[in-house]
């Protein structure tokens, strides 16, 4: 058994990865390697099935499928009874609600093992094929079918709905899909998504922050953490720091920054960006009403997030603590804490963790929180990612 | 030999991704609204956008809060 890479093996990994992150971002324009496409299914109905190879009918989008099966599967009807004006009448809300409700439920009805989704593992095993440490024919069979690059697909006993790639994918040097100036994903149907750093936002957001209409009272108002960070960062990326600045400036004041640099182990598996650890309290007044928020980092990502904190907080160290919550009969008995994201992860002594195990806790003790000083929470962290 | 949950446990239902334990020997739900979860055993929380949080011993995971200066309180964190 291999136990060690040699340095080309090394290199081979990158190329292995950006062979199908090719396939799929700058391949796609191609659409599905029919030939391919058809001969794999054809191999796949046979070999695990028993089955004659199936009719397979190309769709435009993951709409076109479903509509399609739909009319076929729930109504009865053929493929010709399909017009596109189906689809302006679908986004328009203008089709029969008993007709989308089961176009909702057939998106289910999407193969796990054909498309897109599997990419991932299956670069894994092309990378050991290619080094010889694997070659099972099934697999390999398997790779050729996958690498037709078909989106989406359904199987049915006698048919398949094999779902076009998108026309285009536009996408950052994260390899992740990214568009500041339109759609980051289109389909042969029209149909598009918009994302920011990989992150899927609405076309009504896009459009708002593309025509520089989207407020500052939008930003308040939005209760996701993750859309309110994808904001920042197409303000940031747009206009650069100036542009995050120019967004706040007119209705929030910095108010105190606080620095908690981290033992360098606990640095491990975070961007080790100068942002790690930094909290910069902003206070300010919209429509008469006092807000304050901590923009902070995530430690993973290097994403800029505006928490909203209570008015009260006089410095950011108190103010970024006070968003921690624990079961007010717990606190004295923290070892530590550490945080992914918005979980917090808390370690108790062993008494208080037997106790827990052990349900010793009432419902009226464990659903009653309070928070911790900035003192105490810093002291506490260990890890936050 | 202690047995392993080999399914992953979401411990975020509210959030878009979600966060999910891994390989705890049980995960115990003790307050649905504010999404507190007591966790058995050695785990690994997992989720996109974040590194996995290695977790060597049994712990209690609760959700960061946020302040809505409309409605004037604290709601849990969103993402």
């Amino acid at each position: 058994m291999k136990e060690k890479l040699e340095q080309h093996e090394i290199e081979l990994m990158e190329v292995v990865r950006n062979k199908w992150v090719k396939l799929a971002f700058d391949k796609c324009s191609e659409g599905i390697n029919k030939p391919a496409f058809e001969e794999g299914i054809a191999w796949l109905y046979k070999r695990f099935l028993d089955l004659q190879a199936p009719q397979v009918i190309y769709c435009d989008s993951m709409l076109d499928a479903v509509m399609k099966i739909t009319l076929v599967k729930d109504y009865g009807k053929e493929l010709s009874d399909f017009s596109p004006k189906m689809m302006d009448d679908f986004y328009n809300g203008k089709l029969d609600v008993e007709f989308v409700e089961k176009i909702k439920e057939n998106y289910s009805l999407k193969s796990t093992y054909i498309g897109w989704s599997n990419f991932g593992w299956v670069s894994f095993y092309d990378f050991f094929t290619q080094i010889n440490v694997l070659n099972h024919e099934d697999f390999n069979n398997y790779q050729k079918l996958i690498e037709s690059n078909v989106f989406e697909c359904f199987e049915f006993e006698n048919a398949v709905f094999a779902v076009q790639p998108p026309m285009e994918v536009v996408y950052n040097e994260a390899l992740v899909p990214h568009n500041l100036e339109g759609a980051s994903i289109t389909f042969r149907d029209g149909s598009d998504y918009f994302h920011i750093n990989g992150f899927s936002i609405s076309e009504e957001l896009f459009t708002k922050l593309h025509t520089n209409t989207y407020t500052f009272k939008d930003f308040i108002s939005e209760d996701n953490e993750e859309i309110k960070s994808a904001v920042i960062s197409y303000l940031e990326l747009k206009n650069g720091s100036t542009g995050v600045y120019d967004f706040i400036k007119d209705n929030l004041k910095e108010i105190d920054t606080f620095v908690d640099k981290k033992a360098d182990h606990f640095m491990e598996g975070t961007t080790k960006s100068m942002n790690v650890g930094v909290y910069t309290l902003f206070k300010g007044v919209i429509n008469d009403i006092d807000i304050a928020y901590v923009r902070c980092y995530c430690p993973s990502t290097d994403r800029m997030f505006f928490l909203g904190v209570d008015p009260v907080n006089t410095n950011a160290k108190d103010a970024i603590a006070s968003l921690f919550r624990v079961p007010t009969v717990l606190k004295p008995n923290i070892v530590s804490i550490s945080r992914q994201g918005e979980k917090f992860s808390i370690e108790f002594d062993e008494a208080t963790t037997l106790k827990l195990k052990n349900n010793a806790y009432t419902h009226d003790e464990l659903n009653a929180y309070s928070s911790v000083s900035g003192d105490e929470y810093f002291t506490l962290m260990k890890y936050e990612f | 030999m202690n047995q392993v949950m080999e399914k992953m446990v979401n411990v975020a239902p509210t959030s878009t991704s979600g966060h999910f334990i891994k390989g705890a020997k049980n995960v115990v739900n003790l307050d649905a609204i504010n999404d507190t979860y007591f966790v058995d055993g050695e785990s690994e929380l997992v989720t996109q956008n974040h590194t996995t949080l290695v977790q060597d011993t049994s712990c209690l995971i609760t959700t960061q809060v946020v302040y809505n200066p409309f409605a004037k309180m604290f709601e849990k964190s969103k993402d």
